[in-house]
């Protein structure tokens, strides 16, 4: 497994918190979004399990412990879905596919 | 004929009974008296209602005066009847005069605590300070209902979160955001209880502090099972690292 470069915002506590200010949340998700595309292209991994989603260093930091919530990690993939990088692959949504690059761009 | 016998067992046994006799009597006769004092306002009651009844009926035709003394029965019985009330007179005269009380006397105790005082907070000061004629929740909640629209110096305000405050009117969100920004970026994260001990200040009021900041986008919030921190707001304040 490659080495993650992590940026500032993942030994940050709030980082995890779902934050309740509109503009505050938007960069939240917006620096989410990039982190997990950043993260699986790094790892070369492909499939999220919502279930599965505290053994995986990305959603759970140790070092700070923090943990990010299922629902909001839930709320990011949602994200990634409308912009093309990532499916559900099951009806109850809790296995994913994250794409680094969108389908059109693959 | 009985004869009444003073001693022995039987003697005691009877002024016993007598003396119990006595109270049922005088306990019986209190709440008579009661009842008919019930009664009283009940009667006051339904007056008082055909008379607002009556007010409706004429409308404007009523003169100030009149309504307010109609208000003064009213607070003096007892009755909360606000719904019509209220479309005659803002409120009676009673409260008004409280409120330029509470004015007076609270002006400069909320300066001293940083221009902001929970409700309840001056529940306990105003009526400590009475002793006699203790105000209740509700008087001082209507009173400081009318403290803005009498121009005094303190204003009540209701944070997001339902809790009420007297604040100095010139209390400035801005400026308290902004301070307790440069106090987390001193001190890198701060909870609630912390920004009370620093700055002397209730729990309440320092938590609705944090959020006021936080709805300004200065300040973003970290809730884990430790406690709910605040932390100066570097979503918004750092250039992102990544780019698309």
């Amino acid at each position: 497994m490659a080495e993650i470069d992590w940026p500032w915002q993942y030994s940050f506590p709030p980082f995890f918190t779902l934050q309740l200010h509109a503009d505050t949340r938007s960069k939240q998700i917006a620096a989410w979004r990039s982190l997990v595309l950043e993260y699986y292209r790094t790892t070369k991994q492909a499939v999220v399990d919502v279930r599965e989603v505290h053994t995986n260093p990305l959603f759970n930091n140790t070092a700070i412990n923090r943990k990010l919530p299922s629902d909001t990690v839930l709320l990011i993939l949602e994200e990634l879905r409308k912009s093309g990088n990532a499916t559900p692959l099951d009806k109850t949504r809790q296995r994913w596919l994250v794409y680094w690059h969108t389908l059109e761009e693959w | 004929p009985q004869i009444k016998t003073r001693t022995g067992i039987i003697g005691i046994e009877r002024s016993l009974q007598e003396k119990q006799k006595e109270t049922d009597e005088s306990i019986s006769l209190a709440f008579q008296d009661l009842t008919k004092l019930m009664d009283m306002a009940k009667d006051m009651v339904a007056i008082s209602k055909t008379i607002s009844a009556k007010i409706r009926a004429r409308q404007g035709d009523i003169t100030e005066d009149e309504t307010i003394r109609f208000k003064a029965y009213l607070m003096s019985l007892g009755i909360d009847d606000p719904v019509t009330r209220d479309a005659y007179k803002s409120s009676n005269e009673y409260f008004k005069e409280l409120a330029k009380q509470l004015a007076y006397i609270l002006e400069e105790p909320i300066k001293e605590v940083g221009g902001m005082m929970t409700l309840t907070d001056v529940y306990c000061r105003v009526n400590r300070a009475r002793g006699l004629e203790l105000l209740s929740p509700e008087d001082l909640l209507h009173a400081s209902r009318h403290l803005a629209s009498l121009g005094l110096p303190i204003v009540l305000r209701t944070f997001d979160s339902g809790v009420m405050v007297l604040q100095v009117l010139s209390h400035d969100d801005n400026a308290v955001a902004d301070c307790i920004m440069e106090l987390l970026k001193q001190k890198g994260s701060m909870t609630a209880e912390d920004l009370a001990r620093s700055e002397g200040i209730s729990v309440i009021l320092a938590r609705e502090r944090l959020l006021v900041t936080e709805k300004h986008g200065k300040a973003c919030r970290d809730d884990s099972i430790e406690a709910l921190r605040f932390y100066p707001n570097l979503f918004l304040e750092e250039t992102p690292i990544f780019s698309d």
